[in-house]
């Protein structure tokens, strides 16, 4: 299997001082990039809200990272350290974790976007943690 | 590792997903570089960055809304609406100093970097004491530039945060 830690293009320096941000792909194919394209595409203001939670998690340190509006920490035990990054308002959310070797590193997952319906607010984020959670332990196993 | 380890729902999302060719990193890259150079989506970062300060020290001292606007002088709703980003106003330097007096912080100076380098807008130290210093690193200075956080004062040695706040602010003035 081909895993790599591929960077987001171009990412200004100044919105990564204390994490680079990376993204994971698999066997050539990357959601958390993907995802990013498409709501830059298809919802402008929602992925630049997007981005102000990548500067926020590339300039913060994984301490300090307390900030519900731009990013949440997985609450669901058994799923590990794995965190969502936030639309502030919107429904865009990037999922990641921290590599746990190189605390410099923060590595983004998967994305979902936020449904509005009751039954997919909550069925859907959750199912998108466990998968950024999968991807920890693949990235994990291939690093170990 | 083989495939076989991939989750049904990986494999599926996984085959769903087009590998990006050359013209979409380079709209990405360009998209992000714009970023940098968006006035209105720096500003906002940096509102951003003081709402976190203020919240976290809010947090570290243990009070809540109420309690700060009884310190600052000012309406609860006043401050909701600087601390919820998406509502607050383009609040003002006065605005600003004076916050962060009422938690005991005071803003030091607003810094201007050339586009392309780390951009550190506004640094604070609490009016108090240097010991109890520990502040995200993104109000820190660059690297191997003087700063007045906790990580940087604990390179300095262990007896930093052991000698009088006078003496720290002398070291950082050398």
């Amino acid at each position: 299997m081909r895993i790599e830690l591929l960077d987001i293009p171009s990412l200004p320096d100044e919105f990564q001082t204390v994490h680079t941000v990376k993204a994971l792909a698999v066997e050539g194919k990357c959601l958390a990039l993907a995802a990013l394209l498409e709501w830059k595409r298809s919802s402008f203001s929602d992925w630049k809200k997007l981005m102000k939670a990548v500067r926020y998690v590339g300039t913060t340190e994984r301490r300090y990272i307390a900030k519900p509006k731009y990013v949440k920490k997985c609450d669901n035990p058994t799923y590990g350290d794995v965190y969502e990054m936030r639309a502030n308002k919107g429904k865009p959310r990037l999922f990641f974790f921290y590599d746990e070797i190189d605390e410099t590193i923060v590595i983004c997952t998967n994305a979902y976007e936020k449904d509005d319906s009751r039954r997919g607010k909550s069925g859907g984020q959750d199912a998108a943690f466990k998968l950024c959670a999968q991807m920890k332990a693949i990235y994990e196993r291939n690093v170990a | 590792m083989n495939k076989e380890e991939l989750s049904p729902e990986l494999k599926a999302l996984l085959d769903a997903t087009p590998v990006l060719t050359e013209s979409d990193i380079k709209e990405l890259a360009d998209a992000n570089r714009a970023l940098a150079h968006d006035p209105e989506f720096i500003a906002d970062c940096i509102k951003g960055d003081f709402v976190n300060t203020i919240l976290t020290e809010m947090q570290a001292q243990g009070i809540n809304k109420n309690q700060l606007a009884i310190k600052w002088g000012k309406s609860r709703q006043h401050i909701s609406q600087i601390l919820d980003q998406e509502k607050s106003k383009n609040f003002t330097i006065d605005t600003i100093v004076s916050l962060s007096m009422a938690l005991g912080l005071i803003p030091q100076r607003i810094e201007l970097k050339k586009l392309a380098q780390n951009a550190v807008p506004i640094r604070m130290k609490h009016l108090e004491s240097l010991s109890g210093w520990d502040r995200s690193p993104s109000w820190c200075a660059p690297e191997g530039t003087a700063c007045q956080c906790q990580h940087v004062a604990e390179s300095r040695g262990p007896d930093y945060n052991a000698r009088s706040p006078e003496n720290q602010i002398l070291e950082f003035a050398a």
